[in-house]
């Protein structure tokens, strides 16, 4: 099913290149230009409403881009829907909490497993087995993945029920099971205070070190940035500002301007609402 | 040549007449985003409580109109308060189920009730029918007309120039910034439900007066009122009286020149056509605008 | 879960013994006309439970099944064990013809568009004269003749049979659909479409099998229904129809497989005790429909399966977990 064209070793894994995207006339993203390699973690940061988020949305399939290519893996994959894109091995999440929120928290991740148990409609309704076995490897490491974010408590507690920080988990472990190639966790650790900022932060370096290689993060906790990222970008009003290691990012006045500075009051929804 | 006059004619009036039966649907859901399938039940309800009030107690016309718009709007209101408030805020799914229980009720109390015989509003006007060279109309039609015509500008009129308007706006646009301004929302929603009840009931009982009350007919009412939301673009004022134009148009022309019976079809192919290559109504522009 | 695949095989095993408990002609007559609406309500579960879109219009392939096996059985001369599936089968090709039109559309719009094509097949039904004999029907579509042989009992009894394992397929075609892969992304595109797609669930291609298995199941319906009253006519696509569907699967709970079955089982006792007031029945219907989404949105099913819902202490909008059954 997945494109088996691995790309060769300096060809970045994600490239984008000068995409943009208006809205009723309004430029939310301008020729912006984006790599991740293979085995790397990028952090994409900015103020609320520089575009971090209608990226991720246009390098996902949820908004097509005005102008501008996306690549994954040396094939083209603006123009392809959503699910098209994640068969590919381009997963990510919300910024809004989004899990299936009737369904228990091994039935989430059971769910997020959806890839690996296809099945053609002969099996569906007439020879179960090779389907039935997919499906025990399916709930196999679903346990695996909710012992591994800490939820084997709540294994069988409806979404629903679950407290935010264990919610974002949850959506990391649905993205998890999906067996990306490259994550995109869109501010994951929003909404979790300070020590669950800090587990979170331990479970995505247990993840990053055990279950994907490559890592794509819109997040605003500077700490957890700071201490997982490869690389990191700034976005401010819809254009990358600069890029660097966290080191130069840290000592970057544009940096400071644009947090501090009048970027900071520049509250645009340009980049919000993609979620719903 | 005369003959597609007086078609032309036909369907203009019949189309003024769609425009109004859709007006209350296409206020709940410009305003409220609430798809009431209880419309049709609304509009016939309109026309039967005027039969009671004129046919049974005796009232003048005019009198009777301003009491059963009085009464639905008491209704509409009620419904608002008592069921659609309680789901607010859950989703679509809940409020079309809602009002679709509710229009299996309505339109089933009333024929329980009442039983299955058309009921005949006394019409305000009567006398020879005017002709126009060679397009014949009643006098009573061209009446309806203006005051559907009254109705639609009145309901406008409303929404764009009153402070409850304004509010009504200013609630449907953001009703967290409205309650915190001062707005009682839960009030506006009422208000705004009310409304639309009072407009289906008013063109289901001018309408009564010209054919006649059933209180079966809520089904169809609500349909061919999609029919001319869709067209028109739901939530539309202009898009409904648009809607109601062509639909009214088409079926005369096709009625007269094709078959009779497959009349109704017309409005269904459109919808269909409309829903899978335009679905924001045949004038988008407009469908921005409540 | 293994609950509701028990209570199946209970319900399953006590159905089969029933006609020889049970010789009086009246209540198997009643218990064909039960089966009958489980398969419709079972089969409009698939979608207002599986999609989760609602549909208006499902007596489209109720109607086209019926009008396909009177057809084949009258101009054809096919008995019924070929009729009935075939009519299953011709519903669903409309299905998925239907399907690949309405499923683009969601909310209102989905409703409307359904409603509108059951609207289109009625008049067509009752217009197109050559094919169907308009407003007339079809009459006389015939009996099997182990039926005529059998007398007025045993005739019952084998309609009783084969409406037993018209439901028996049914559940176990819809049972085998909601447990895949299929009926899992169905469910996360209706519990949350954005994330559905973010594990690489395609939302169309996943509706519409579950519509196309949903037209297929009204189908088989709708050809053995032709069959067992001998006569079709354009009151197939009639609303009331639709609305005995809407308030079972409601009232017994959507996303269930069992939830429907009880709404029809329930829902044909009430309107047979209600058979002389078909007014008074149907206002009872719409109060029960505004009740059921007021205070029970899960309905029987969810009140059994936790605290009732007037005990929970917020108006959690679901709280019913084997409807996924991801297992």
């Amino acid at each position: 099913m997945r494109p088996e064209t691995t790309a060769s070793p300096a060809a970045p894994l994600l490239r984008a290149e000068r995409l943009s995207i208006t809205f009723g006339g309004i430029k939310a993203v301008t020729d912006f230009d984006l790599t991740v390699g293979d085995g790397e973690i990028v952090s994409l940061i900015g103020p609320n409403g520089a575009g971090k988020t209608t990226c991720f949305n246009m390098l996902t399939g949820f908004y097509r881009p005005t102008g501008g290519t996306a690549q994954f893996r040396g094939q083209v994959i603006t123009g392809l829907k959503p699910h098209a894109i994640a068969r590919r091995g381009l997963v990510r999440s919300f910024q809004k909490t989004s899990v299936m929120k009737n369904l228990t928290v091994f039935e989430n991740v059971v769910t997020g497993h959806y890839l690996q148990t296809r099945q053609s409609l002969m099996q569906t309704f007439l020879f179960e087995g090779a389907s039935k076995r997919a499906a025990e490897a399916a709930r196999q490491r679903s346990a695996e993945i909710v012992q591994l974010l800490g939820l084997g408590t709540r294994s069988e507690t409806p979404a629903h029920h679950l407290s935010c920080g264990d919610l974002r988990l949850l959506e990391v472990g649905v993205a998890l099971a999906a067996r990306p190639t490259l994550l995109m966790l869109d501010e994951p650790a929003a909404g979790l205070n300070t020590a669950e900022a800090n587990a979170f932060g331990e479970v995505l370096r247990t993840i990053v070190a055990t279950q994907v290689r490559s890592l794509l993060l819109v997040e605003h906790n500077m700490g957890l940035v700071m201490g997982v990222s490869d690389r990191i970008v700034v976005m401010n009003f819809g254009r990358k500002l600069i890029e660097g290691t966290p080191a130069e990012i840290l000592g970057s006045d544009e940096v400071r301007e644009a947090y501090l500075g009048k970027g900071a009051a520049g509250k645009g929804a340009a980049g919000k609402g993609a979620g719903r | 040549m005369n003959l597609a006059l007086q078609f032309l004619a036909n369907g203009l009036v019949t189309g003024a007449f769609y425009a109004l039966s859709a007006l209350g649907l296409t206020l709940i859901f410009g305003l409220m985003r609430v798809v009431n399938f209880a419309h049709g039940e609304f509009f016939m309800l309109g026309g039967v409580l005027g039969w009671v009030a004129t046919a049974v107690l005796g009232l003048d016309f005019a009198t009777a109109f301003v009491l059963v718009v009085a009464a639905m709007g008491v209704l509409g209101w009620l419904v608002d308060r008592f069921m659609i408030e309680r789901v607010r805020g859950h989703g679509e799914e809940s409020t079309i189920l809602l009002t679709i229980g509710l229009s299996i009720f309505l339109a089933n109390a009333t024929l329980y009730l009442a039983g299955p015989a058309p009921m005949k509003v006394p019409a305000p006007l009567t006398g020879k029918p005017l002709f126009l060279g060679p397009v014949v109309l009643t006098k009573s039609r061209l009446a309806a007309v203006a005051v559907s015509v009254v109705l639609v500008l009145g309901a406008y009129l409303v929404i764009h120039r009153t402070r409850i308007g304004r509010a009504m706006r200013a609630t449907f646009q953001d009703a967290m910034a409205a309650k915190l301004s001062g707005i009682r929302t839960e009030r506006i929603f009422a208000a705004t439900f009310a409304l639309g009840t009072m407009l289906a009931a008013s063109a289901g009982m001018l309408l009564a007066s010209i054919y006649s009350a059933q209180a079966s007919v809520g089904g169809l009412v609500s349909l061919k009122a999609f029919v001319v939301v869709i067209l028109g673009g739901m939530g539309s004022f202009p898009g409904a009286i648009a809607g109601g134009l062509i639909l009214g148009l088409s079926e005369a022309f096709w009625g007269g020149y094709v078959s009779t019976g497959t009349v109704d079809i017309v409005g269904f192919v459109m919808v269909i056509l409309i829903l899978l290559f335009r679905p924001r109504g045949l004038f988008s522009l407009n469908a921005q605008r409540a | 879960m293994t609950g509701e695949r028990s209570s199946l095989l209970f319900v399953l095993v006590l159905a089969a013994v029933f006609p020889f408990a049970v010789q009086n002609p009246y209540i198997l007559h009643l218990a064909v006309i039960a089966g009958i609406y489980v398969v419709l309500a079972t089969s409009l579960n698939l979608i207002v439970g599986y999609v989760g879109e609602f549909s208006l219009g499902h007596t489209a392939f109720f109607g086209i099944g019926a009008y396909a096996a009177a057809l084949l059985s009258t101009a054809a001369g096919l008995p019924i064990w070929l009729t009935v599936p075939l009519a299953g089968l011709l519903a669903g090709l409309f299905g998925i013809v239907i399907g690949a039109i309405t499923l683009r559309l969601q909310g209102p719009y989905f409703v409307i568009v359904t409603l509108a094509f059951a609207e289109v097949l009625r008049i067509v039904a009752t217009n197109w004269i050559g094919l169907t004999n308009g407003p007339m029907g079809i009459a006389g579509v015939p009996q099997p003749a182990s039926v005529a042989a059998a007398g007025i009992v045993g005739g019952k009894q084998i309609y009783y049979f084969m409406a037993a394992g018209m439901v028996a397929v049914s559940l176990y075609l819809a049972w085998r659909l909601v447990r895949s892969n299929s009926g899992r992304a169905a469910v996360a595109v209706r519990e949350n479409r954005f994330v559905a797609q973010s594990i690489g669930v395609d939302p169309f291609l996943t509706a519409m099998h579950v519509f196309t298995l949903s037209a297929v199941l009204a189908g088989f319906a709708g050809g053995f229904y032709a069959h067992y009253v001998s006569f079709v006519g354009p009151e197939v696509f009639r609303f009331s129809f639709m609305a005995s569907m809407i308030i079972m699967v409601l009232m017994g709970g959507k996303g269930t497989l069992l939830g429907p079955v009880l709404g029809a089982v329930i829902v044909v006792g009430l309107e047979e005790y209600l058979r002389q007031a078909q007014e008074l029945r149907l206002t009872l219907f719409g109060l029960i429909v505004m009740a059921v989404v007021l205070f029970a949105p899960n309905g029987l099913m969810g009140l059994l399966a936790r605290r009732p819902a007037w005990l929970a202490r917020r108006a959690a909008p679901a709280l019913v977990s084997n409807q996924g059954e991801p297992a």
